[in-house]
């Protein structure tokens, strides 16, 4: 079904933008304003002694001219070897592995509740749409939308952490960890919060695709026809619209999967949740390249992945796009 | 978008795979990722007691580096070095019980303490001290910079350390205890690791009155030391809780979670004066700020335009808008700290007088136009663009700097600001302007050796000021040939001298650290001036539990 | 009918929200930098939500944090739409040879995820929100080319377009006449949803301090606020009126944005993320 020549032409762009990416990140990289030595030495005392400083350099081979670095860099990753945080001095993707884990403890429910919510309710909705209760459901949506997650996340611990003290302050255990282990229990509890926001959150884009989709579906000739054959509405429901109207959220769900890396900066911040969001952060203000180049690559190669796999999702389900929208 | 049941089919069971392929990889990860948190040590006291104080980090990797011996990020009261820096220009012992100098400054003999142990039970020798420099300098880690005058370490006997220099250099004992310092690294664990870049240490095996416990999921924990040869603990162990952002540290210094936050501003410590079991001290001129000039730079190269403007600053309004410190009344030292080395006659030099600034200005050739400009001796008006860095405590920057406004603008400068976020970029910025407001930490005013801030050495090819003057350069290093303390206080005062004759910088004020704590759980937190960190092995062992 | 009210209601907000920017040195008392007395002083006494840590006004910061605000959200989201929407239209009216190169280097660029490389894009301009707007902007456009190219091809080809071109209309004319005005509807909506996209990503990175930190608007205000003092004191004067403001000018462009979407083409959704 799947054309041969159009997966391998979508599959060469995906390599093609892979290496811009990598190209790009690396030179805007290091490019960029500062660098760690100095930032690192003037934490220390207030001076700056030149054979600390060319020392490094010499080191990390940042005394190199730039294309030779760029040569050796690209190297290293078609290896698979990622280079060592500055930082930290260990290995970066396993590093990135670890963050990226905790990352995903609030992120895995909170997508996959936020999806189901947000669709069950923006199928119910749009069935129901032009009645009262929809327009009350998507106008509550609307504004639930709106408002920064940040906002939301502030006002949370202000109320529920602070003032109600239903929850812990931020963190992701409590000091028990370091009597008793780990608990998965008090990693729940002290994720409850950013998980209910963040699912929250992304079930209102959802809600509101799947509305969106379900209005559509629901003005589709077969709709009509299989009402006007006089079918029983729950019927029509379940057989022809609700199946419809699921396919772009298909799309929305790879991009979403993409957008993990970054998507709960926000949230990471004010929780203190050390995930990967935090890592980047902080990253970026030591000036730590290894470990930055390592995230926005994988970064990159998610978002290059999600692409390509909704691209070949969409063109198996609708073959009008194979072509690429191109005539 | 109708398409063929069987399509609809094969597409549920692609989307069930691909979140099924998903949820693996997460719980893989997951999995990997909290053995690796996980670090524990299994020597580790089991009990969570109620006598551990729990201190507040603000970034997970302040305490979370395990790899590149020599770079902090470790855990506070592991390491240690020969000796701990004190006030006024005096050392307290530490790893070394007692220490002599050669009348040159050049050999340098420490006498180490006899009944120190490594963690793992390994006696703790000379060979230890000897490993230390030889290995920073042989794997070139960074931090071998600090010692870089020492010529070699001999070991006559297991408890006699003989650092012998290249230079006389009679502040040897601050550069090695001064931050960044130099902490004993043990050689047992360190001789067989060829990379200490990329070396993953788990262990932290060091001789101090803390031992490692773990670290763990945003927690560090050290335990107290009870085969230390010092002053013991008397709380059983340290927590460190990475809470990142400061307003959230008090609100869990109020629930409790926690039992002491440093460095909260002042209009926070008032509202917290009234709350039960929290009590309040504040650290003494921990920060101390100035006013420094570029002597590279137009109009700072002008004598005279410094001299007028060290009588420009208004250091009482700046100091009350601090609301901590003190205005700073001498030429760089600051009293509190250095003591007896704070020379008496350069005391109150630069008292707050415009009109007498506005006179010198014209005695030097500076005139006003008509809308009271000031132009310099060339005619041009005096415009100066001031150079800001985010990340050097901004709020007091910016309150000098809104006092100066108003009273420079009164003289008829305009100035304007431009902040940097980078501090390599505001290094340069500084380089190509006349005037820039500098924070030192107050380990940079406190003796003799402080002075060569403003000096020209072969290790310091240039300062910030681009001061150089022969004189000074040649007073500081006859301070550095000698040992004797009467002559080193003799040419710290000339210098002193020198400094408020040719004005490269104009001290604004101090400010303090305010550290509030939970009273209900430990006392012994305030040690008085000098001791600018709770973390401290000092404070730490000075803790007493309440009960 | 709703519908209208509310966006006319959105609109209302808007124009306030410019009006209280454009209007900034005459309604607020204090600079945004300038230190006016005391820090966190309560409301009153000339300071109508008090002084922040600094003891800089909070109303005065309020107001002229709009301006940064909206240069940002609106100038980067104009800057998009006008590339997108130019680029697109003649992409899709001509096509060709042109067309497909562009196509192919739009396919290469699109995976490059934009959120971290503008945060690293920021170091580079510090200050600079109108840098840091255009090259967002820029950034942004590659994105909308796709969503303009599409319906302008399609334009292109239906029977009116045809004919025009027949009867020797010029290509400008064409353009200008018949395919613009039909692509209207769908480059406003975009216009007024990547506005608010922009607006509340400002926001926050600069809440995260990851966006300019020199410049005084609602995400550093807040940033203040929250790591200096105002939740553990409970100094809610402080923290709510960045924070309400956000609120606002975001719902008011929700509003406005879905308003437009169902008045334009009530069936079909706009996929924004």
């Amino acid at each position: 079904m799947i054309d041969g020549q159009y997966l391998l032409r979508r599959i060469g762009y995906s390599g093609a933008a892979f290496f811009v990416c990598v190209t790009i990140t690396f030179f805007i990289l290091h490019l960029m304003p500062g660098d760690y030595i100095t930032n690192y030495l003037l934490s220390l005392s207030n001076t700056l002694p030149k054979e600390a400083v060319e020392q490094f350099y010499q080191q990390y081979g940042l005394d190199r001219p730039l294309p030779e670095q760029y040569m050796i860099y690209i190297l290293n990753i078609l290896q698979g070897n990622w280079g060592y945080s500055y930082q930290y001095g260990l290995p970066v993707f396993p590093m990135i592995m670890e963050k990226l884990s905790w990352s995903l403890v609030i992120l895995l429910p909170a997508t996959v509740t936020g999806i189901l919510i947000g669709t069950v309710l923006g199928a119910w909705s749009g069935w129901k749409s032009g009645g009262k209760k929809d327009l009350a459901l998507f106008n509550i949506m609307i504004v639930f939308r709106a408002i920064p997650e940040f906002w939301w996340a502030i006002m949370a611990v202000w109320i529920f952490a602070f003032y109600l003290q239903w929850f812990p302050l931020g963190g992701f255990t409590s000091i028990s960890v370091l009597t008793s282990g780990m608990d998965p229990w008090d990693v729940l509890y002290h994720a409850i919060l950013p998980i209910g926001l963040m699912a929250s959150f992304i079930a209102a884009g959802n809600y509101y695709v799947m509305r969106n989709s379900m209005i559509a579906v629901i003005g589709e000739d077969y709709i009509t026809t299989a009402r006007a054959k006089g079918l029983d509405e729950r019927a029509v429901l379940w057989r022809h619209a609700l199946k419809n109207a699921l396919l772009p959220m298909a799309t929305m769900t790879t991009f979403q999967i993409a957008g993990i890396i970054m998507g709960n900066v926000f949230i990471e911040t004010v929780f203190s949740w050390p995930g990967i969001g935090l890592l980047t952060t902080e990253a970026l203000s030591i000036r730590d390249l290894p470990l930055l180049e390592g995230i926005f690559l994988l970064d990159a190669l998610m978002t290059i992945g999600a692409m390509l796999t909704a691209d070949i999702l969409a063109s198996y389900l609708d073959p009008r796009i194979r072509m690429g929208g191109h005539d | 978008m109708n398409i063929n049941p069987g399509e609809k089919k094969k597409l549920i069971i692609i989307g069930g795979f691909c979140l099924l392929a998903i949820t693996a990889l997460c719980v893989a990860a997951w999995g990997t990722g909290s053995a690796m948190t996980a670090n524990k040590n299994v020597t580790g006291n089991p009990q969570l007691s109620v006598t551990e104080v729990i201190i507040p980090v603000s970034s997970p990797s302040s305490v979370t580096y395990s790899s590149s011996m020599q770079k902090g990020g470790v855990p506070p009261g592991i390491y240690q070095g020969l000796v701990i820096k004190d006030l006024n220009g005096t050392f307290d012992p530490a790893l070394a019980e007692s220490w002599e100098v050669s009348a040159d400054a050049k050999t340098w003999t420490f006498h180490l303490a006899k009944d120190a142990f490594w963690n793992d039970g390994v006696p703790f020798t000379c060979s230890d001290v000897k490993f230390t420099n030889d290995y920073l300098k042989a794997n070139n880690v960074t931090l071998a910079y600090v010692l870089h005058d020492v010529q070699s370490v001999d070991c006559p006997d297991d408890h006699t350390a003989v650092f012998t220099l290249k230079t006389s250099y009679s502040a040897f004992l601050d550069q090695i205890s001064r931050q960044p310092g130099i902490t004993i690294s043990p050689r047992h664990i360190w001789q067989n690791i060829t990379d200490p870049q990329h070396y993953e240490d788990t262990k932290f095996i060091g001789t101090g009155p803390f031992i490692f416990d773990q670290n763990t999921a945003g927690y560090t924990r050290v335990l107290k030391n009870d085969a230390y040869y010092g002053k013991k603990a008397q709380v059983s162990g340290v927590v460190l809780k990475v809470i990142t952002n400061p307003d959230s540290q008090v609100l869990a210094l109020k629930n409790g979670e926690i039992d002491v936050v440093s460095d909260i501003s002042p209009a926070v410590a008032q509202s917290l004066k009234g709350e039960k079991n929290i009590a309040l001290y504040s650290i003494n001129d921990t920060g101390a700020y100035e006013v420094a000039f570029n002597l590279a730079q137009y109009p700072s190269n002008i004598p005279a335009f410094r001299k007028a403007m060290s009588h420009a600053v208004d250091r009482n309004t700046i100091s009350s808008l601090f609301g901590t410190g003190r205005p700073t009344e001498t030429t760089f030292l600051i009293p509190s700290l250095a003591g007896i080395y704070v020379n008496p006659a350069d005391v109150g030099m630069y008292n707050y007088d415009l009109a007498e600034a506005k006179k010198i200005l014209s005695d030097a050739g500076f005139t006003w136009d008509k809308r009271g400009n000031l132009l310099g001796p060339d005619g041009k008006a005096i415009t100066l663009t001031i150079p800001t860095n985010t990340m050097a405590q901004t709020g007091g920057t910016d309150k000098i700097l809104s006092v100066l406004k108003n009273d420079w603008g009164k003289l008829g400068i305009s100035m304007s600001t431009v902040t940097y976020d980078d501090k390599k970029q505001y290094r340069k910025a500084v380089n190509a302007n006349a005037v820039f407001i500098d924070s030192f930490p107050v380990t940079l005013h406190d003796d003799a050796d402080a002075l060569s801030n403003f000096a020209v050495t072969p290790l310091q090819e240039t300062n910030y000021y681009n001061y150089n003057n022969p004189e000074y350069n040649a007073l500081l290093d006859e301070i550095h040939d000698t040992t004797d303390q009467q002559e080193i206080l003799k040419k710290a005062y000339q210098l002193q001298d020198i400094l408020s004759r040719d004005i490269p910088t104009v001290p604004v004020c101090t400010s303090d650290t305010i550290v509030a704590y939970r009273s209900d759980r430990f006392t012994g937190w305030d040690l008085g001036p000098g001791y600018y960190s709770v973390t401290d092995p000092r404070v730490l062992t000075n803790l007493i539990p309440v009960r | 009918m709703t519908r209208n009210i509310l966006l006319l209601l959105s609109v209302a907000i808007l124009c306030m929200y410019f009006a209280i920017a454009a209007c900034a040195p005459f309604i607020a008392p204090y600079t945004a930098s300038e230190i006016t007395g005391a820090p966190l002083q309560p409301p009153g006494n000339g300071h109508l939500f008090g002084t922040n840590q600094v003891g800089q006004d909070i109303f005065s910061q309020l107001v002229y944090g709009a301006q940064i605000t909206l240069v940002f959200g609106f100038g980067s989201a104009l800057l998009s739409v006008a590339i997108s929407t130019w680029a697109g239209t003649v992409l899709g009216y001509y096509g060709g040879r042109v067309d497909e190169v562009v196509c192919r280097i739009l396919d290469v660029m699109m995976p490059i995820p934009t959120f971290p490389l503008l945060i690293v894009l920021t170091a580079f301009f510090n200050p600079g929100v109108i840098q840091v707007s255009i090259l967002m902007g820029v950034l942004g456009s590659i994105h909308g080319i796709r969503l303009i190219r599409a319906p302008a091809l399609s334009l292109s080809q239906t029977p009116f377009v045809e004919g025009a071109k027949s009867i020797g209309a010029s290509d400008f004319h064409i353009i200008s006449r018949h395919i613009l005005p039909n692509l209207m509807p769908i480059v406003t909506t975009k216009f007024v949803s990547s506005s608010q996209h922009y607006l509340v990503m400002g926001v926050g990175l600069s809440f995260i301090g990851l966006w300019d930190t020199m410049t005084v608007d609602w995400g550093s205000m807040i940033q203040n606020a929250y790591a200096y003092g105002a939740l553990s004191l409970g100094l809610w004067w402080w923290i709510l009126p960045p924070g309400i403001a956000v609120v606002g000018i975001s719902l008011a462009l929700a509003l406005a944005g879905y308003s437009l979407e169902e008045i334009f083409n009530p069936r079909v959704g706009v996929n924004r993320i």
